[in-house]
């Protein structure tokens, strides 16, 4: 089956990272990968996560649109192989 | 201009109409209340347990629709607020805690009263934020009002050391202050619905707390007249639409009424309106209103299709839609469908009862006494439900009832705050023992302050709500739910400078009727039968059909 990579644009802060994961156990989120990096500006953060296809996809998404600290919200559908290598040559 | 951090915030909840602030002060939030001694515009309400204060802060923000403020100190300050602003969330209130935390060098270090207050308040707030520098105070007070009060109202935590808010800063002007407007309503769709309206045999509206925080009342009133539309309401709607009005049809669901749920599954269409669908209401969510197509209309976007799939749904502000749905909708009569629910009505009428001193008549009688703007507050408990099934509620915001957390101790600081923030009006408080002694330190906050506020306590001498489930559903096995002492509340509150009543079955109702309309704060102790439940009972999980009595 056919796994999501999640990406969200986030405000660059310590504190924006953990409202992310505080949606992971309510959800049953368990990625395989998780990735954070801070965009050149340092004002803003990219969260990547690949999330299991049988998941309630468009609940999740409309729990992460409605953080404050979320600026955008990607979604890639077509991934398949999620081990950690394929998943960054994917985001490059 | 020049000012320390304290100073910034205090001076920002002035500008944005704070008159009053209700906390307890402790080392790591003292330069707050340094401030706040200097404010002439601001009062302070001392509770006497965290958890109070954020219950007194949400009798405020319940009652008027506005955000409320409460100050904690760090550790055991912001643990003890938790409750309080967990149930502001489920429940949708706009409270606004305000924490103080250790010194910045000092955290993360375990020093004493430290704790992750940010990380605590994550799951259970709307949002919240940790103060690293003063400057960021004229982003995060503003923000935290926007986001309290734009779309679904909500708690936020702003946390912040010590040494911010003892630190000085010099700026040239204060930060603008505007909630942002809703955003546009999807037109189509509303003629969509009117058509869907227009065209059922049998709708019926559903409301719930977000139509009482839209203001949408006089809306649905019209709808229901035009179209002849009956009105149930959940516990959170509870005073949306008039609780005498023939159209009324009770709350749904676990407590509700037979004629409520036989009516909701006759139904062909739910208009449902700020609802979230929570299961106490819905019974066994795969059979509730099997018949009905479903509108749904709520400000969350979450909300919709969260559990029950909608035919049709707008995201968006009940009022502005509702008004620009009603000249869309024809007249209507509908003589068959009323006919039938008058019939349903009149056949199931539960909660009469012959015995003077069952709850449900002491609670109607209570009704009677008072005017229809008096607002009550409950605990959690039979005490609650009874008043939710017997209660005629009149008018938004005179029911205050902690509806989704179902926390024990929300009766009597609610009602404080309430009765603080509507100067005039009678204040009552239904309670429970079990409940009241879980806040019963407010009693000292109440006799500081001397205001109407009316606590009766239903005292059955238990657990009532777990007596009544190990009665039905776990073979009569009475345990940990009869309480081997109770105080006698009528001699407490006497010692709290209250006037205590004691009330016994039997005895003359009079004693109650002269303490409410009585000018100060009172409580009465009134002795009820142990051995009644709420009737009707859905188990939980199963369709709400499976009515057991009543």
């Amino acid at each position: 089956m056919n796994n999501k990579i999640i990406k969200l644009k986030v405000k660059n802060h310590p504190g924006a990272m953990p409202h992310v994961v505080s949606l992971f156990l309510r959800n049953a989120i368990n990625p395989d990968v998780l990735l954070y990096e801070q965009d050149r500006n340092k004002k803003s953060s990219n969260i990547y996560f690949v999330m299991n296809n049988n998941l309630n996809t468009e609940q999740i998404l409309k729990q992460l649109t409605k953080l404050q600290d979320i600026i955008n919200i990607s979604v890639c559908d077509d991934f398949i192989d999620n081990s950690f290598s394929d998943f960054l040559n994917h985001k490059h | 201009m020049k000012f320390n951090g304290a100073e910034i915030i205090i001076k920002l909840l002035e500008r944005y109409g704070v008159s009053i602030i209700t906390g307890i002060p402790g080392s790591a939030n003292l330069p707050m209340y340094d401030a706040l001694y200097q404010s002439n515009k601001i009062n302070h309400v001392l509770a006497r347990h965290e958890q109070g204060a954020g219950f007194i802060a949400q009798g405020i923000a319940r009652s008027t629709g506005k955000p409320a403020v409460c100050f904690a100190t760090s550790g055991p300050g912001v643990t003890n607020l938790l409750t309080a602003i967990a149930d502001a969330r489920i429940d949708s209130v706009p409270v606004i805690a305000i924490t103080g935390q250790v010194p910045i060098s000092l955290v993360g270090t375990d020093a004493f009263q430290e704790i992750d207050t940010y990380g605590l308040t994550i799951p259970i707030t709307k949002h919240n934020f940790f103060i690293r520098d003063v400057s960021e105070l004229f982003y995060a007070i503003p923000e935290a009002f926007k986001i309290a009060m734009s779309q679904r109202p909500g708690p936020v935590v702003i946390d912040i050391p010590k040494n911010i808010q003892q630190q000085p800063y010099e700026f040239n002007e204060w930060p603008d202050f505007n909630i942002p407007n809703n955003s546009p309503i999807d037109k189509p769709a509303i003629i969509h619905i009117a058509e869907m309206i227009n065209s059922s045999e049998r709708p019926l509206i559903y409301t719930g707390g977000g139509v009482i925080t839209s203001d949408s009342s006089a809306y649905i009133k019209e709808i229901s007249k035009i179209n002849s539309i009956p009105v149930t309401s959940t516990l959170m709607g509870l005073g949306s639409f008039p609780g005498d009005d023939p159209m009324f049809t009770g709350i749904p669901g676990m407590h509700g009424a037979r004629y409520t749920n036989n009516i909701m599954m006759q139904s062909d269409l739910i208009i449902a309106l700020g609802v979230r669908f929570n299961d106490r209401a819905t019974g066994k969510v795969d059979e509730f209103c099997p018949d009905a197509k479903i509108i749904h209309i709520d400000i969350d976007p979450v909300e919709i299709d969260k559990i029950k799939q909608s035919t049709v749904s707008i995201n968006g502000d009940i009022k502005e839609i509702l008004k620009l749905l009603i000249p869309d909708l024809s007249e209507n009569t509908r003589e068959n469908w009323i006919s039938f629910i008058m019939k349903q009505k009149e056949q199931h009428s539960c909660f009469i009862h012959n015995d003077p001193w069952h709850p449900s008549n002491l609670i109607k009688y209570i009704s009677r006494i008072v005017s229809a703007d008096t607002i009550i507050t409950t605990d959690v408990g039979q005490h609650q439900m009874w008043t939710a099934q017997s209660y005629p509620f009149r008018q938004p915001r005179t029911f205050l009832t902690s509806g989704g957390l179902g926390t024990m101790g929300f009766g009597l600081p609610a009602a404080i705050g309430a009765s603080i923030a509507n100067p005039g009006k009678t204040v009552i408080c239904i309670s429970g023992d079990g409940s009241f002694m879980m806040n019963i330190q407010e009693l000292a906050t109440l006799a500081d302050l001397k205001i109407p506020v009316k606590v009766i306590i239903m005292n059955n001498h238990h657990l009532g709500l777990v007596r009544q489930q190990q009665e039905m559903f776990y073979n009569s096995h009475i345990f940990a739910s009869k309480f081997i002492t109770n105080p006698d509340f009528a001699k407490i509150a006497d010692n709290f400078s209250i006037s205590g009543y004691s009330i016994k079955q039997n005895d003359d109702l009079a004693v109650l009727k002269d303490a409410l309309l009585s000018s100060g704060p009172c409580v009465i102790d009134l002795q009820i039968n142990h051995e009644y439940n709420v009737l009707p009972i859905v188990p939980s999980g199963e369709a709400n059909y499976n009515m057991i009595g009543g």
